[in-house]
């Protein structure tokens, strides 16, 4: 039976998580939903900031009005990320995903790895897009050696991660696009504020170990003062990058246990 | 080669395969028949690794399917016509498959061509009828060139042409040299295609054997002929070609090699008196009915079996 591999008619190479990035990014891009989220993406991005834009004085809060438009164009990413995985439950195409590459740690990497890589570069360019219009009298003002406007572009851009390979792992684990953008809404928009502003230590802390308060905890240069609720900014990096881990590694590890 | 070596799948109280042990060999055709509900699908669902079994392995050519570095080109399945997002077209669809192998535009372009799906490539694969549904997942099947095809219940929704297409496929990967796995519910279908079955009903296999060995041992009744006179009708039965076997009662023979009507012409050209002549040769589909039949009347005859399934699965097989 392997006599016939040498002569081989058709050459093909391993399956491995390289790739299955490939195939990935050829799904992704050969849906028109794709290009849509990501227009709407940088719509959101590109439009907010210049509807807020108003004239400042500092380099730090033009830096961070040029991420105005990531609460909500995070909420849009998460469900491209989420898509990437429940789409293949609900149309039956996980099977074909599956036979083409058996390890199931790979394609999941492959798809977070697209997920990741997307957002990266949806919101980059809109805040590269966002920088040269919307803020054109204050675009020279933003100094990008500046430290601090590298921590926020950092923490802004590192948080954005989280959520997105959140959003991969839950998609994974729920299989579930509604339940998944549920949870993400909940999580990145609706509990934060609640739960900071209610009388209740307990609740404070839960809200302060969200990764949209722990983004804005890694970002803060002072560490909160003794008998406040929040985490140096170490610490926080350190709990942000959890929210990412350990989903992801339960993800892989339902991935193996349950059938397709 | 495809190895299934106690197989068995249970969905919670459910079980779907029950202790399978099979071998699918190369060069030829193997039909894999079993009733709606037989356990097929799931079976093939295992052989991919998609499905865990709850006991015993599958291996293909020696290794199990997470263990292959080339899966598509091991084997090659369709299992599903409908695995595919419906807003994708035919050709990207096959190009994200053919991706994670290396494989070249050049290829996907040569099977879009083979499956008759060239006009259509462009198009989103939820447009697609059935028969065109099933022609793209033959299509993925065949794209890294496998050893191995399986494919579940391939010929449906195929209009007549699509029908001899596929049988023609099959045929023709075998003459290669490729092992070709073949579910159907049908025995006639099989008939027309493989060389060996495996017949599978409420999850164990029921028969595993040649084709022509099949058809020996379940369809050969023959015509049992009831005469006062049997001896001197053996003897001209004999001389016309007909192989004569004499029945448990020394009046009953049982004549193979001639049908009921031949029989018949012989008794009268020689005025022979007969008490009985009955026409007993079973058909495949009828001997394939009366194999599955066994396990639907237990299944029938055992309300509520939910919790009891495993106690008297003992007591049936015997
Ligand atoms: N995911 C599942 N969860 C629960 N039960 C299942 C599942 N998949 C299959 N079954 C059950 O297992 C049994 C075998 O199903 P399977 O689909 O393998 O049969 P089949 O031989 O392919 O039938 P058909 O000819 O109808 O396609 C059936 O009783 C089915 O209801
Ligand atoms: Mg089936």
């Amino acid at each position: 039976m392997t006599a016939t591999a040498a002569q081989r008619a058709v050459p093909v190479r391993k399956a491995t998580y390289g790739r299955a990035v490939k195939s990935e990014w050829i799904k992704a891009r050969s849906l028109r939903s794709t290009w849509i989220l990501m227009g709407f993406t940088l719509l959101a991005f590109i439009g907010i900031p210049l509807l807020a834009a108003s004239p400042t004085d500092s380099s730090f809060a033009s830096a961070s009005l040029l991420f105005n438009g990531l609460d909500f164009a995070v909420i849009l990413l998460a469900i491209f990320s989420a898509l990437l995985i429940t789409s293949e439950y609900t149309t039956g195409s996980a099977r074909n995903t599956f036979t083409a590459t058996p390890s199931r740690g790979a394609v999941l990497a492959a798809k977070t790895t697209i997920a990741v890589l997307f957002a990266l570069v949806v919101t980059v360019v809109a805040v590269g897009v966002a920088w040269a219009i919307a803020l054109p009298a204050d675009a020279a003002a933003i100094d990008l050696a500046d430290t601090e406007t590298m921590r926020l572009f950092g923490g802004k851009l590192l948080g954005l991660v989280v959520v997105v390979v959140l959003s991969v792992s839950l998609g994974t684990l729920l299989r579930s696009a509604v339940g998944t953008i549920f949870t993400i809404l909940a999580i990145e928009l609706i509990a934060p504020p609640i739960l900071l502003s209610v009388g209740n230590t307990i609740a404070n802390w839960v809200g302060a170990l969200l990764p949209f308060t722990l983004t804005s905890q890694v970002i803060a240069t002072d560490p909160p003062g003794a008998g406040e609720v929040g985490l140096a900014s170490g610490p926080a990096l350190l709990v942000l990058l959890l929210w990412a881990i350990i989903p992801f590694v339960l993800a892989v590890l339902s991935l193996r246990s349950r059938d397709v | 080669m495809i190895e299934a070596k106690d197989l068995t799948k249970r969905y919670g109280s459910k079980t779907a395969v029950d202790h399978a042990s099979f071998t699918v060999q190369p060069g030829i055709v193997t039909g894999f028949l079993g009733p709606n509900g037989a356990g097929k699908s799931t079976t093939m669902r295992m052989i991919l690794g998609l499905d865990r079994p709850t006991g015993g392995t599958v291996t293909l050519g020696g290794k199990p399917y997470a263990k292959l570095d080339s899966p598509l080109a091991e084997i090659g399945a369709l299992i599903d016509a409908k695995g595919v997002h419906p807003r994708r077209s035919a050709r990207q669809h096959l190009r994200a498959l053919a991706a994670t192998h290396g494989i070249s535009d050049k290829r996907v372009d040569e099977v879009i061509q083979m499956t008759g799906l060239t006009e259509v490539a462009k198009k989103k694969a939820g447009q697609f009828s059935l028969g065109m549904g099933q022609r793209l997942g033959i299509a993925g099947a065949l794209l890294a060139d496998p050893q191995i095809v399986m494919m579940d219940e391939p010929v449906n929704g195929l209009d007549p042409d699509g029908v001899l297409w596929v049988r023609q496929l099959a045929r023709h990967l075998a003459s290669t040299g490729r092992t070709v796995f073949l579910s159907s519910h049908l025995m006639s279908e099989v008939q027309q295609t493989a060389d060996h079955v495996i017949i599978i009903g409420r999850g164990r296999i029921l028969a595993d054997a040649p084709l022509d060995e099949f058809v020996k041992a379940h369809a050969s009744g023959g015509v049992s002929v009831t005469s006062p006179d049997a001896a001197t009708l053996a003897g001209l039965l004999t001389s016309a070609g007909a192989t004569v076997e004499p029945g448990k009662e020394r009046e009953i023979l049982t004549v193979t090699g001639l049908d009921a009507l031949g029989v018949g012409r012989i008794v009268r050209d020689n005025g022979i008196l007969i008490s009985q002549l009955r026409d007993d040769t079973t058909t495949l589909e009828q001997a394939y009915m009366r194999l599955t039949a066994e396990e639907t009347e237990y299944k029938a005859g055992v309300p509520g079996t939910a919790e009891t399934a495993s106690a008297p699965t003992e007591e049936v097989s015997k």
